[in-house]
C-alpha cells in the first residue's frame, strides 16, 4: 500500500498512550511531494524540524540508559521535549497557518529555553493571544500568506520574551 | 331481434384501434437468475452484458456485472439478497454503474449509488452521472503538486506537508486517532471555504457502525463543515458490494469537482474494510485467492482508486481533451482542479506490509 501513495502518516499506539496526539511517528512518516507545496514561511521556520525531532526521539530513547549527560546533549533533549510538547494538539481545534508558523518559530529558534516543559501549553496560549491582540495584521497575516521578514522575526522574538517574563 | 350494425361504425373503431397500435419493436435483453448466493447472482442468457454494467433484478434490487463467463454472468447485488429468487427475470439497463452528482450533494449523506440516507428527501437539481469505475487521467493531463492543502495540524503542516492532488496514506493500529486526523483536516477547510477558495470534502465511510457515521456527521455539522462536505456511507450492515463500491463513488464525486476546475479532498475510511468486502465478493464469485485469501488484484484495486487523485493541468485546451471523460462532462471541463486523497489503513499490531 505504501508504495502506491505519495507518502504516509504513521500513527503509533504507544505515542498515543503517552499523550502525544496526533500520535505521529516522525521517523517513518513522509510526504514525497508536499514539500514543494508548503507555505514559504513554514518551510523557512520548520525546515529542519522533522529531522531534529526524529533525532531527538532516538536520543531520548538512548538517554534512558545513562543518568549523566553532558550539557550540549541536555540542551538538545530539552529542546526536543519542548518541541514535542508544542506539536501536541487537541482534537477539533485546527490552527490557522500564521499561528502555526509563529508558535513553531519559538520552538525551532529555542526561544522557550527558560520555561519549564509543563509551561509549554500555557506559553503557547498566552503567546498566540498576545499576537492576535497586537500583531494580527503585521505578523500573523503575512506569515499565513508565506512571508517572513527580519522585522516579523523581531516582533516574534520580542513578544515571546515578554510573554515568558509574564509567565514567571 | 336483429342487431343493426353499421359497417362504417365498426370500421371506424377498428381504424382507431389500429392507429394507436405501437408496432415499433423494442428489444430488451433479459436473463434468468440461475443461482442466488450471499450477495452474488449468476444469470443465464445475458449474452451481451458488459463488465461493470448495472442490471435490474426486479423488486428494486440492482446488481453490477463482475464476472463474464462462457455460459453465465456473475453479478454482485447492491441490495438485500433475500428479495431475489431463482428463475427471476434480470434486465440489462445499458448503463455503467454510476453515481448522480451535482453541487447539491454537498451537505448530504448518501449511499454509493447516490440515494440519500439522511432523510432530507432526494438530492435536488439535475444530476450528472459520474461512472464509479473510470480510468485515471493520463500523464499529460497532470501537473506537479504546487498548492498546499492545510490540515490545521501543526505536526503535519510543519513536518509532513500535504499538497493539493497528493495521496497521503494515514496508517496505524486501531484507536490511534486516524479518523481524528482526517476529520480535523475536513474541519480546517472551513477557512478556505470562507476565503472563497473552497476545497470540497468527501468523507467515505466503509464498513463502519451506523452510530459511528452518525456521530461523525454530527461533529462535522457542529463545526460548520457540512456546508462543503458530502458523506458517502456504506455501513457494516450493507451488502459487501456496496462497501466495495463506496470508495469508487467517493472518487467519482471528487472527480466531478476536479474536472470542473475545483479542488476536492476525499477521505477513504478505511480501505482495509473495503479490501475485506472485495475479498468476500471475490471468494463467492470463485475467483482464485492469494495471501490471506485476498484475490490477486487487491493491489490493483487500491492503486487504480488512488491514481484517480490528481492535479489537473491548468492549460484549458489540454485539459479539455482528458482521457475517459464521461459524456455528460464534455462541455463542462475546466483545468487546474485537483483531487487529494487521504486513504486510511488499519494495521494489526504495527504490521505495515499489508
Amino acid at each position: 500500500m505504501i508504495s502506491i501513495t505519495d507518502g504516509q502518516i504513521y500513527l503509533e499506539q504507544s505515542l498515543f498512550n503517552q499523550g502525544v496526539r496526533p500520535a505521529i511517528t516522525v521517523g517513518i512518516s513522509v510526504s514525497r511531494v508536499g514539500g514543494s507545496a508548503q507555505v514559504k514561511s513554514m518551510k523557512k521556520v520548520a525546515g529542519t524540524l522533522k529531522i531534529d525531532q526524529a533525532q531527538w526521539a532516538e536520543l531520548e530513547a538512548f538517554s534512558k540508559f545513562s543518568s549523566d549527560v553532558d550539557k550540549v546533549t541536555e540542551m538538545a533533549l530539552d529542546k526536543g521535549r519542548k518541541n514535542n510538547q508544542l506539536l501536541i494538539q487537541p482534537q477539533y481545534s485546527p490552527m490557522p497557518m500564521g499561528e502555526q508558523v509563529a508558535i513553531l518559530y519559538c520552538g525551532t529558534k529555542g526561544l522557550m529555553r527558560d520555561i519549564a516543559i509543563a509551561q509549554v501549553p500555557a506559553f503557547q496560549e498566552a503567546f498566540l493571544d498576545r499576537l492576535r491582540a497586537t500583531h494580527k495584521a503585521d505578523v500573523l497575516d503575512p506569515l499565513g500568506a508565506g512571508t517572513l521578514t527580519p522585522e516579523i522575526e523581531k516582533n516574534l522574538t520580542e513578544t515571546a520574551e515578554s510573554v515568558i517574563l509574564s509567565l514567571k | 331481434m336483429a342487431i343493426s350494425l353499421k359497417p362504417s361504425e365498426v370500421s371506424d373503431i377498428l381504424l382507431g384501434q389500429l392507429q394507436d397500435m405501437k408496432n415499433d419493436l423494442r428489444f430488451e435483453e433479459i436473463g434468468k437468475a440461475l443461482q442466488v448466493s450471499d450477495g452474488v447472482v449468476r444469470i443465464y442468457g445475458l449474452d451481451h452484458a458488459e463488465a461493470g454494467e448495472l442490471l435490474n433484478c426486479g423488486n428494486g434490487v440492482m446488481a453490477v456485472v463482475m464476472n463474464l463467463e462462457a455460459d453465465n454472468v456473475g453479478a454482485v447485488l447492491m441490495g438485500p439478497t433475500d428479495l431475489l429468487k431463482e428463475g427471476m427475470v434480470v434486465r440489462r439497463t445499458g448503463r455503467i454503474a454510476s453515481v448522480g452528482v451535482n453541487d447539491k450533494v454537498l451537505g448530504r449523506v448518501i449511499d454509493p449509488l447516490g440515494n440519500p440516507l439522511d432523510g432530507l428527501g432526494p438530492v435536488e437539481g439535475e444530476k450528472l452521472d459520474m461512472p464509479l469505475e473510470r480510468k485515471a487521467p493520463g500523464v499529460i493531463f497532470r501537473q506537479p503538486v504546487s498548492e498546499p492543502l492545510q490540515t490545521g495540524l501543526k505536526a503535519i503542516d510543519a513536518m509532513i506537508p500535504i499538497g493539493r492532488g497528493q495521496r497521503e496514506l494515514i496508517i496505524g493500529d486501531r484507536q490511534t486517532g486516524k479518523t481524528a486526523i482526517a476529520i480535523d483536516t475536513i474541519i480546517n477547510q472551513r477557512q478556505a471555504f470562507e476565503a472563497g477558495d473552497p476545497v470540497y470534502c468527501i468523507y467515505v465511510a466503509i464498513g463502519q457502525k451506523g452510530s459511528t457515521v452518525a456521530s461523525i456527521v454530527k461533529t462535522l455539522r457542529e463545526h460548520g463543515a457540512m456546508d462543503y462536505t458530502t458523506v458517502v456511507a456504506a455501513t457494516a450492515s450493507d451488502p459487501a458490494a456496496l462497501q466495495y463500491y463506496a470508495p469508487f463513488a467517493g472518487a467519482a464525486i471528487g472527480e466531478y469537482f476536479r474536472d470542473t476546475g475545483r479542488h476536492a479532498l476525499v477521505v477513504y475510511d478505511d480501505l482495509s474494510k473495503q479490501a475485506v468486502a472485495y475479498r468476500e465478493v471475490s471468494l463467492i464469485l470463485r475467483r482464485p485467492s492469494g495471501r490471506e485469501a485476498y484475490p490477486g488484484d487487491i493491489f490493483y484495486l487500491h492503486s487504480r482508486l488512488l491514481e484517480r487523485a490528481a492535479r489537473i493541468i491548468d492549460q484549458q485546451e489540454v485539459a479539455a481533451r482528458m482521457n475517459d471523460l464521461p459524456a455528460v462532462l464534455k462541455d463542462k471541463v475546466k483545468g487546474g482542479g485537483s483531487l487529494t486523497a487521504l486513504p486510511i489503513i488499519e494495521t494489526q499490531a504495527g504490521d505495515v506490509s499489508a
